[in-house]
């Protein structure tokens, strides 16, 4: 007798509305472990609520499971990087004691140069949070979702005000941790042509479930003219 | 009554409020709610008006009131749109309002209003200081078990969700420790002046830290050192206490603004 191995995510009929505004109208997709998977959709298409209603921070009509468990039970398998990370930088923290707010095992000093080193901040625990570039912070924010060994990394516009070369080895290191955790991945992107390269599924959103597959067959023409409009492709979709 | 005249124990009392409020401070300026502590600081005035009308002891009556004050301000911030701020700022005008119609139904009781108004740390009674001391122990134990959690709620709410922090509960913790502390502070420090012991320690701090540990530390020695020098002198003078403290927070907070230029020229 086979027994059934519960998907990463599992989406069934998800609506949410923010009053009489619907802001995700039925959508429902299965994620299998160990898939690297890409939301994508124009602004205002519901990537970022999607991301919320998965978490549980948001109200939502349907069904989500993660790892076959309602996402509250399942909190301890997830990793979360937020879209932007709104604290206050003059604010003095060090980046070792960032990583023991969470309070939570493993805390030890080993883990959390472990876990620094994978991400290839090498500044040291004392190095100041505010002096940190912008590619150093978001490579600090995956450090902190990675310091509960993650089965599933969540990540919202991971890249949202990095430069170039800090975007592409942001992407890297996804990559990476995705391959050598076997973790799976889920993250909001608005830069196509990496999506093409890294994801093993796009979802594509418009409020509604516009497309849902592989890349090649997700990223064709008349799926992106459906969620962008006329005049929309790989190359110039690339930081505006 | 304590001994009249006597200084040590009114003055530990206060340094130890104060050490509380200037740690409680470091999250307030964190999450940049300074004027939080001067809005619960308003609304207790209505629970002080309700003492002085049952004839029972306004510190108790200020307690009960500002924490349903406290309560009220964590489930309208859950159940409307509004922002902190504003709630604060209806919530502690309607407060005012009420603690101003009681106050003049009482026939103007002038002296109790004073005192609530500028603090009277001389007037502190035996009931007093083991209430402060009780409760200041449970706002230690609180911020001691709680303090990097309640960082990375204000940090990022939706990370300290995922790290499988209670939020909901926290923030209403929270509320409810600064209300404590501050209804505490009122009795010694008084409404207008309770609010300068949260925040200037904390923003002193905050101009010369590297570190969040070293933040908390430099706040809680900059209170010491503000209200064990400012009493004193106050006391010597015959000046009222908590302005005299107060304006030694204000050159104390000056001189690390210096200090933050110096150091910040010599590292860039």
């Amino acid at each position: 007798m086979s027994v059934k191995i519960p998907a990463a995510i599992d989406v069934h009929h998800l609506t949410v509305r923010y009053g009489r505004e619907t802001v995700l109208d039925d959508i429902t997709f299965s994620l299998a472990r160990g898939e690297i998977v890409a939301v994508i959709g124009p602004n205002g298409s519901g990537k970022t609520t999607l991301l919320q209603a998965i978490l549980g921070l948001q109200p939502y009509e349907g069904v989500i499971r993660v790892f076959g468990e309602p996402v509250r039970e399942a909190l301890g398998k997830i990793g979360y990087v937020p879209q932007r990370f709104t604290f206050d930088r003059t604010f003095p923290l060090t980046v070792g004691e960032f990583l023991r707010l969470r309070g939570a095992k493993p805390k030890h000093r080993d883990w959390r140069q472990a876990v620094l080193a994978e991400v290839n901040l090498t500044g040291g625990e004392s190095q100041p949070v505010g002096e940190l570039s912008g590619g150093e912070l978001q490579r600090l924010l995956i450090a902190n979702a990675l310091m509960g060994e993650p089965e599933l990394l969540l990540l919202d516009e991971p890249t949202a005000g990095v430069d170039v070369a800090g975007e592409r080895g942001f992407y890297e290191l996804v990559a990476h941790l995705h391959r050598s955790h076997q973790m799976t991945v889920l993250m909001v992107s608005h830069d196509l042509a990496m999506v093409a390269r890294q994801a093993t599924k796009i979802i594509c959103l418009n409020r509604e479930l516009v497309c849902f597959g592989p890349p090649a067959q997700a990223i064709a023409p008349e799926v992106l003219r459906q969620l962008y409009g006329e005049g929309e492709h790989i190359a110039s979709h690339h930081h505006h | 009554m304590l001994p009249a005249g006597s200084l040590a124990l009114p003055l530990l009392t206060s340094i130890v409020l104060a050490a509380v409020l200037s740690w409680l401070g470091v999250f307030v300026v964190m999450k940049k709610m300074s004027f939080v502590a001067d809005g619960i600081a308003h609304a207790s005035l209505a629970g002080v008006a309700l003492g002085v009308l049952f004839h029972a002891n306004p510190l108790y009556t200020a307690l009960a009131y500002t924490l349903c004050v406290g309560a009220l301000i964590y489930y309208l911030e859950r159940r409307t749109t509004l922002p902190v701020d504003t709630i604060i700022t209806l919530l502690f005008t309607a407060s005012l309002a009420v603690g101003i119609l009681l106050m003049s139904r009482e026939g103007g009781d002038v002296e109790a209003l004073e005192k609530s108004l500028f603090g009277d740390a001389a007037a502190i009674g035996w009931s007093e200081i083991m209430t402060v001391a009780v409760l200041a122990l449970g706002e230690v134990l609180f911020l001691t078990r709680y303090y990097q959690r309640l960082a990375l709620m204000i940090f990022d709410r939706a990370s300290a969700y995922v790290a499988g922090i209670h939020v909901d509960r926290l923030q209403l913790g929270f509320y409810l420790a600064l209300v404590v502390a501050i209804v505490l502070g009122i009795k010694v420090f008084g409404v207008l002046l309770v609010g300068a012991l949260m925040v200037i320690p904390a923003s002193a701090a905050k101009l010369v830290s590297r570190s969040f540990h070293g933040a908390i530390a430099l706040s809680a020695i900059f209170s010491v050192l503000i209200v064990g020098s400012g009493m004193p002198l106050a006391h010597a003078f015959d000046l009222p206490a908590s302005a005299v403290v107060v304006l030694t927070g204000v050159i104390l907070f000056t001189f690390m603004m210096g200090v933050s230029r110096f150091v910040f020229a010599r590292r860039s």
